[in-house]
């Protein structure tokens, strides 16, 4: 069996970015239980070079081949390539639940081998493609939550449900990242042919560079490059509006006159133009409203080596975050023995138990006594750091690489 | 009333669909009082109007389809049958890429649904899915087999070459605008609902007309046609029969395994007899998998391919046959399990959705995943005469409730509902 992953995705992707390198990680397994297989990576030339170094990193655990790809090849004499720009607009345009199949990039992948697709998240080509294919799905919040001007943009929405509808029907498999988000699946698209015996669980796992970061040594490291505050909380996002930054300097302002607490807050993330520029620029205009900007400590993007040291020297992570139902932080946050505060939401309730402290992201006043009474409490963070130990065990990587290797094998059964 | 009934497809290497057609030209055959005076025309290929005065159905005129429009007739005869006409379609496959088949524009106009109206075709029928029926512009009737394209999408002749988009375009217009759609059983109708009411489907527009023996299958004849058959295919005394096209989804490959697995624990050889098409690349390599594994387990020499069998050989297959096993993973309705019903062999199928609710009790129900339970099941009816026996009968009383007489008067009803309607 020959099989490939895809994904178009760029490091700077925030968490699909990371769920895609766990799947190379995780692909070790795979290798180990079906030694003649073989595993090609289709990746955009940043990720390509991403896929190489897992592959050195994981002591060749990762792919035996990495694809360079891209779908719109950017190789082609220019005439051309200008004609299929204008025709991909005219596409994106005109964008429906229509099923096509995009023959060049199957025949160029089914070229090289290729027998069964692992989409690693939710792409066009998943449903596009004449080849057996898994997708993978992280949430249903634009069917959730709607609302949220990240789907604002012309004909996103329409995209992510379309292709949702069409992979329902055409995935071999469709991936959730817990029963919660496998049960919101089933919820929002049985009535579009899926069946529960074609959604599968794969649980997110530490990323390895968590795993590989040495903990003892982190905090002095993390200090010694960023210059950061002695006690800081942390909260390492896209600054998007579902992330539910301003709620979380309010609160910093209540806690300040409430409670004469100053605590610094640590931000990181990519504050790329649109939405993102649009945001953080919020986020900074009521810092400065409320009075604590001078709390904020905004570091740009960061590379994972770095965001590994920062939960280690982070006081706290405060995530208030309107979307899960699994949220890859909190389970880095763990891996780093970081308390967590984080929203007391569906499937984020059922993802931590009793791990972290829950508050109702609506509630600057909640997140505020939240962040207060951890704070001021070591041993209240200290018992939070032992129960997060236990409940990482959920999050083990040999869970996820056999839960992705079970996926796999599902898929490949089916096939055969 | 002006009702048109379109059929491509009564070659035997078409499998199923190809019996069923011809069931559906017999029952249209028995006019019922209130179409009297009604005008019924086929249009399809010459082989379907032959098939069609062999089951002695009374058409007003038989006509074959008209082309495609003048040009593509004359350029037609330019490309000849060649490359060229190859590379045509691949230029013009590659243009339509996107509105081909994107069911949310209307269905482009097909100039046969010009020449149908100019016929006065006031209601057309299709038997299998057809593109012609949605383009035509005129209310329909369509036959639709099953869904197992959302279901289990993924089998490589499913998959592969448009054929899933293909199928899924056909579906969504035929849920918006079919006038009637058959379904052969209420798992079926149950499917359809389920996956297309959101395309606009309804339930009152689904009838269910369940399958039939088709009319080649001579339950009067048996005795006599298993012993010419026998004869002159050279089979041998005892044989499990599986007749199914080289699709992968019919599971083949299991079957074979079961065979060796039988061998290796009991030594005993059981023939193993298959029949159907397999011209083409995904059923060629079912085929070598099939052989490759029986190779592997020693059993090359008890499988006996018996290529694409003429119709009337059929029921001498089916009656000398020790039993059916038909391990195939799509349903709702499998017809080979009619026709050995009628023809006193015992069956072996899948335990799934579908296939169940068809069998009752007729037949030995098996995970078709598992080779050792398709083992376990043949070799209880080899070496169990009266298992064997009381199967039969048992199917013999269930292939009642499948009589050309109940077919035909349920499909006269789904098209007088559409008569109503129209």
């Amino acid at each position: 069996m020959h099989i490939g992953i895809y994904t178009e995705v760029s490091p700077r992707n925030g968490g699909v970015a990371q769920y895609t390198s766990l799947v190379i990680d995780g692909i070790a397994e795979w290798k180990h239980r079906h030694a003649g297989d073989e595993i090609t990576l289709f990746a955009p030339g940043q990720m390509h070079r991403r896929g190489l170094d897992h592959l050195t990193l994981a002591h060749q655990a990762g792919p035996q081949r990495v694809v360079a790809w891209a779908r719109e090849n950017a190789r082609l004499p220019i005439v051309r390539r200008a004609l299929q720009t204008a025709y991909g607009w005219r596409r994106n345009a005109t964008l429906t639940d229509a099923p096509v199949v995009d023959q060049r990039a199957s025949q160029g992948i089914r070229a090289r081998g290729v027998q069964l697709l692992y989409f690693p998240s939710v792409m066009r080509l998943a449903v596009e493609t004449d080849i057996p294919s898994i997708v993978a799905v992280h949430d249903t919040q634009h069917r959730r939550q709607p609302h949220f001007p990240e789907y604002a943009s012309p004909g996103l929405w329409s995209e992510i449900e379309s292709t949702l509808r069409l992979a329902a029907r055409k995935s071999v498999l469709m991936v959730a990242e817990s029963e919660v988000g496998r049960e919101d699946l089933l919820q929002a698209y049985s009535s579009h042919g899926l069946t529960p015996d074609r959604v599968m669980v794969v649980p997110y796992t530490t990323p390895s560079y968590l795993r590989t970061c040495d903990l003892a040594t982190a905090p002095a490291r993390a200090r010694a490059k960023f210059d950061l505050p002695d006690r800081y909380l942390f909260y390492p996002a896209n600054f998007l509006p579902h992330k539910n930054h301003v709620a979380l300097i309010e609160a910093l302002g209540i806690v300040r006159r409430r409670y004469g607490l100053s605590p610094a807050l640590v931000l990181v993330g990519d504050r790329g133009p649109g939405l993102r520029e649009r945001t953080h620029a919020e986020l900074m205009a009521a810092a400065r409203r409320v009075g604590v900007a001078d709390q904020l400590r905004y570091l740009g993007f960061v590379d994972d080596d770095d965001v590994a040291t920062l939960y280690a020297a982070a006081d706290l992570l405060v995530m208030p975050s309107y979307f899960g139902p699994t949220n890859l932080p909190v389970i880095e946050a763990w891996a780093a023995r970081c308390p967590v505060i984080t929203a007391n939401i569906r499937g984020i309730r059922e993802m931590c138990q009793d791990a972290a402290v829950l508050v109702d992201p609506g509630s600057v006043d909640d997140i505020a006594d939240a962040i207060h009474h951890l704070w001021t409490d070591a041993s209240a963070r200290a018992a939070l750091v032992a129960r997060a130990d236990d409940r990482l065990k959920a999050f083990s990587p040999e869970v996820f690489r056999n839960a992705l290797c079970d996926v796999l094998e599902e898929g490949v059964r089916r096939l055969c | 009333m002006h009702v048109g009934v379109s059929t491509y497809h009564t070659n035997p290497d078409d499998g199923g669909i190809a019996q069923y057609t011809l069931s559906v030209l017999r029952a249209l055959a028995q006019r019922p009082a209130d179409f009297r005076g009604d005008r019924l025309e086929l249009f399809g290929t010459d082989a379907a109007r032959a098939a069609a005065v062999a089951v002695g159905a009374d058409f007003d005129a038989m006509d074959v389809p008209p082309p495609q429009s003048a040009a593509a007739s004359v350029g037609r005869r330019v490309l000849g049958n060649g490359r060229l006409r190859q590379a045509a379609t691949a230029v013009h496959r590659y243009r339509h890429r996107t509105h081909r088949h994107d069911p949310a524009a209307p269905a482009r106009q097909n100039p046969a649904g010009a020449w149908l109206r100019e016929r006065g075709v006031e209601l057309l029928y299709a038997p299998a899915n057809s593109g012609l029926l949605i383009e035509s512009g005129i209310p329909y009737v369509i036959t639709v087999h099953d869904i197992q394209h959302v279901r289990q999408p993924h089998f490589r002749e499913i998959i592969e070459d448009g054929y899933w988009e293909h199928v899924e375009y056909i579906l969504r217009n035929a849920a918006k605008s079919a006038t009637m759609i058959i379904a052969e059983s209420e798992t079926g109708k149950a499917d359809l609902l389920e996956c297309y009411a959101g395309y606009g489907l309804t339930a009152d527009r689904v009838a269910i007309v369940p399958y039939t023996v088709p009319p080649h299958v001579r339950a009067d004849r048996r005795v006599e046609e298993a012993t010419r058959v026998r004869r002159e295919l050279g089979l041998p005394e005892r044989y499990v029969f599986y007749p199914a096209q080289f699709n992968s989804h019919k599971n083949h490959v299991r079957l074979v395994e079961a065979v060796g697995i039988i061998r290796m624990r009991t030594g005993l050889r059981v023939p193993l007899v298959l029949s159907g098409a397999q011209n083409w690349p995904v059923a060629a390599e079912t085929w070598r998998t099939l052989m490759t594994t029986a190779t592997r387990m020693g059993i090359a020499d008890q499988v006996r391919y018996v290529g694409v069998v003429k119709n009337e050989d059929m029921t001498g297959l089916y009656a000398a046959a020790t039993a059916l096993v038909m391990p195939s993973y799509f349903g709702p309705t499998n017809l080979p399990l009619i026709e050995a019903w009628a023809l006193g062999c015992p069956v072996i199928t899948s335990d799934i959705r579908g296939i169940r609710e068809m069998c009752g009790d007729a037949a030995l129900l098996v995970p078709p995943s598992s080779a050792d339970d398709i083992a376990d099941a043949i070799l209880s009816i080899w070496n169990n005469d009266a298992l064997a026996t009381s199967l039969a009968a048992r199917g013999t009383a269930r292939a009642a409730f499948f009589s050309p007489e109940r077919f035909a008067t349920a499909l006269w009803a789904a098209l007088r509902q559409a008569k109503a309607s129209v």
